[in-house]
């Protein structure tokens, strides 16, 4: 006997995971399409699509952040790995500990976070893309609050799955990076809605 | 017009069904008819976001139906081909057929 309404994951999935403005229309579509006679299984194949198709397109209008992003994290690395291993080096001598670490680790990342930013704003203005106040707000505490949600996330997980202490390397890679490219991300989707809209 | 506002395959397919389908383009029938001529199954997200792209550059334009039961209380997306849609489909006609017209062993075949 076939079930009276769609999978419920896959609505669950599509209402919350999937990214964009039709999506429901789509779900209204899917209902309708189901209703005359499609299975469930060709119901979840059109929701992994809408999800792959959704992740694609935020990829590509947010494609300027994440490449600045990746362009900024080079030498911002360098000056992370500088930063943890100041922390570590120094951590209680210089400044006792715990404010070691806020001296020496998390002050310079977030102002090479900061700086980031601040260069990314200034991109955007120099292209005739002016960042609003709010914007540049949402910027800077965004970056910052994802680098310390990833930084504690990153180290419980890897204590959790026996790692020890990560590289710097992969830290950057794990905390740093997407801090970043949250922080840009969120500035980029609003020029390019902004944009959108003008035009 | 310019070079990169020339209507893509999907694009363009998703237009002429619009078209087609006068005051009953929305998702489900739009999705039919690209069925029916492609002869394979369609994604309907991707007509979504094809319709969505079009909508962005002012070819197309929508406005919101009524919530149905027999569509879980959610509201139909209308569809309507802008006029500087039907110039974007006459222009990319025009842009195909001349280079279908160059192809050496295909100049008798209908287009």
């Amino acid at each position: 006997m076939k079930p009276v309404g769609p999978p419920r994951i896959a609505v669950w999935i599509l209402e919350h995971l999937v990214p964009g403005e039709s999506n429901d229309a789509l779900l209204g579509d899917l209902w309708e399409e189901f209703c005359c006679g499609r299975s469930a299984a060709w119901y979840w194949r059109q929701v992994l699509a809408a999800v792959a198709i959704g992740l694609l397109g935020e990829m590509r209008v947010r494609l300027p952040a994440l490449g600045f992003a990746t362009l900024w994290m080079l030498p911002a690395q360098w000056w992370s790995a500088f930063a943890l291993w100041h922390a570590a080096r120094y951590a209680g001598y210089i400044v006792p500990w715990p404010y070691s670490l806020v001296v020496g680790m998390i002050i310079p990342i977030v102002l090479s976070l900061w700086a980031g930013l601040i260069v990314f704003g200034l991109i955007c203005s120099s292209i005739g893309q002016n960042l609003s106040r709010r914007q540049i707000w949402r910027g800077l505490w965004i970056g910052p609050l994802t680098f310390f949600f990833l930084t504690i996330s990153v180290r419980m997980l890897s204590h959790w799955l026996g790692l020890g202490v990560l590289s710097v390397g992969a830290f950057s890679f794990a905390a740093y990076f997407p801090s970043l490219v949250a922080a840009t991300w969120k500035i980029g989707w609003r020029v390019e809605t902004s944009k959108a809209h003008s035009s | 017009m310019g070079e990169r506002d020339y209507l893509g395959e999907l694009e363009l397919m998703v237009m002429l069904a619009v078209a087609r389908l006068g005051d009953e383009a929305y998702g489900v029938p739009v999705s039919r008819e690209l069925e029916k001529h492609r002869k394979r199954d369609v994604a309907l997200s991707s007509v979504y976001a094809a319709l969505d792209r079009l909508e962005a550059k002012g070819l197309v334009t929508f406005r919101v139906g009524e919530a149905t039961p027999e569509r879980g209380g959610r509201a139909k997306r209308y569809f309507q081909v802008t006029r500087e849609g039907l110039q974007a489909i006459r222009q990319t006609r025009h842009v195909l057929m001349n280079l279908w017209k160059r192809l050496p062993g295909l100049e008798g075949e209908g287009a």
